[in-house]
């Protein structure tokens, strides 16, 4: 019956002894916790993939008011506030790295500045005798690019760090619910693309300082 | 050579420059006097486009350079050989260092650099003290450093600003004499003076007297007075008064 709905994907039968083996398994080592518990302790149950395309409400209304059913679990909801608290965390991301890159223009361009005002005389200098703005402003944006480089990868090996110290615990923590999931860290494509975005900061931290010193 | 029409600059409440109008030919040797605040600095400032003047226009070589993007006046400024009343030299750096940068800017190859600023400084009796920083040298030979930056690019105008300001006579007639020398090849020199031992003894072609930011008078030579070896310029009372009014060469 249930098949037949257009709903419904797929319908698998998990019996008391499929059950108890994913239990144990999502238990890992602590699956001697389990010693002693007969796999029939454990519910029957059917489970229903439906059909993203389908309002689901109609079909958990009718199984809710089955007889048949004892219980009714709709993980789809569980998945809907998954999502959402995801999308609190990338929006807290974005956020955060917004700050922090502010920050980081903020620090670089005030370091770059003092650079630039124990230098100004020999800025002006080689201003009056002919330097284009590009030869005087390439020394500090590059300084600046490389300030920007050395923070992100100094900020990576941190986080590198705090990943190798905290992933184990968490994973362990949270070894039911994320079924023995490993935090993984940034792959090689996102630490260059750190790399790449404190270097551009730092020259862009280093632009923004060299200013009006440059106005001779 | 160096053409200034109408040009006024106003810093504040100080009118610094009214009205000035005057030229110098290619070649010229001209002194620029006048009391202190007269506006000479200004004058010599606006030619290097070190200031923009408020009114009137600044033509050097029939190109105006008030009209300039600020992108260009770099390349300008490289055909003008400054030597500042300051000297503006970079004191921690070596006299070499300090003549190099003129040329490093140019993206001359490092061995023409070295090549060309070590005979600059021979140039101005300085070869041996090339590896010397500028702040342990004399205020004469800083001078001479920061005569030999001002010549070794090249430059068709070579402007100095109270080059004497701070030198013994003996010095000061020594940094004449390389003005001089500077002059006689051909290169147009301008210097904004008010020592009255350079107004005696430079062998200046023309002398031009500012007062209060306006041409004043106009003098053909005082070169006569040291250089006679100059046909053509003959000694002369220095600064007629300003009845006179201004001798435009052309």
């Amino acid at each position: 019956m249930l098949r037949s709905r257009p709903e419904v994907l797929s319908v698998t039968r998990v019996d008391p002894a499929d059950a108890h083996k994913r239990l144990a398994e999502s238990l890992g080592s602590r699956r001697g916790l389990l010693e002693g518990v007969e796999p029939s302790f454990l519910p029957a149950s059917l489970e229903l993939a439906l059909s993203p395309e389908h309002d689901a409400r109609p079909l958990l209304a009718l199984l809710s008011a089955s007889p048949l059913c004892e219980e009714v679990d709709d993980l789809g909801s569980w998945v809907k506030r998954l999502g959402a608290f995801a999308t609190v965390l990338r929006l807290g991301g974005l956020l955060l790295a917004l700050i922090v890159a502010g920050a980081c223009l903020y620090i670089v361009g005030t370091t770059i500045r003092l650079g630039v005002f124990a230098r100004r005389e020999e800025i002006e200098i080689l201003k009056l005798v002919g330097a284009t703005d590009r030869f005087v402003r390439a020394p500090f944006l590059l300084e600046g690019a490389l300030q920007g480089l050395l923070g992100a990868a100094l900020s990576l090996a941190l986080l590198f760090t705090a990943h190798r110290l905290a992933a184990p615990r968490i994973e362990s923590a949270l070894s039911v619910a994320l079924s023995h999931a490993r935090i993984e860290f940034l792959p090689l494509p996102q630490l260059a693309l750190g790399l790449a975005a404190g270097a551009l900061l730092g020259l862009l931290g280093s632009r923004i300082a060299l200013g009006r010193y440059l106005d001779v | 050579m160096i053409q200034l029409y109408d040009v006024s600059k106003r810093f504040g409440g100080v009118q610094a420059l009214r009205h000035v109008t005057l030229q110098i030919r290619k070649g010229e040797f001209v002194l620029l006097t006048g009391p202190s605040g007269a506006g000479k600095t200004t004058l010599l400032r606006t030619i290097f486009a070190a200031e923009k003047p408020d009114e009137g226009q600044v033509i050097l070589a029939g190109r105006n350079i008030t009209r300039l993007r600020r992108s260009s006046i770099p390349y300008l400024r490289r055909e003008i050989g400054v030597v500042f009343q300051d000297f503006k030299l970079l004191r921690s750096r070596t006299a070499l260092e300090n003549v190099s940068v003129a040329l490093e800017i140019r993206g001359l190859p490092a061995a023409e650099v070295y090549r060309r600023s070590l005979a600059a400084l021979e140039a101005v009796g300085l070869g041996a003290r090339a590896r010397t920083t500028a702040g342990s040298l004399s205020g004469g030979e800083q001078q001479r450093v920061a005569i030999a930056r001002a010549m070794v690019g090249d430059p068709r105008i070579v402007l100095a600003d109270e080059p004497t300001g701070n030198l013994d006579p003996e010095l000061s007639h020594d940094i004449l004499d390389l003005l001089d020398q500077v002059s006689r090849t051909g290169t147009t020199v301008v210097v904004a003076t008010h020592d009255p031992m350079v107004l005696e003894n430079a062998a200046a072609t023309r002398s031009i007297l500012l007062v209060d930011g306006t041409v004043a008078g106009s003098q053909v030579g005082a070169r006569g007075l040291c250089a006679p070896d100059r046909p053509g310029l003959a000694p002369a009372a220095l600064f007629p008064p300003p009845a006179l009014g201004l001798e435009v060469a052309t």
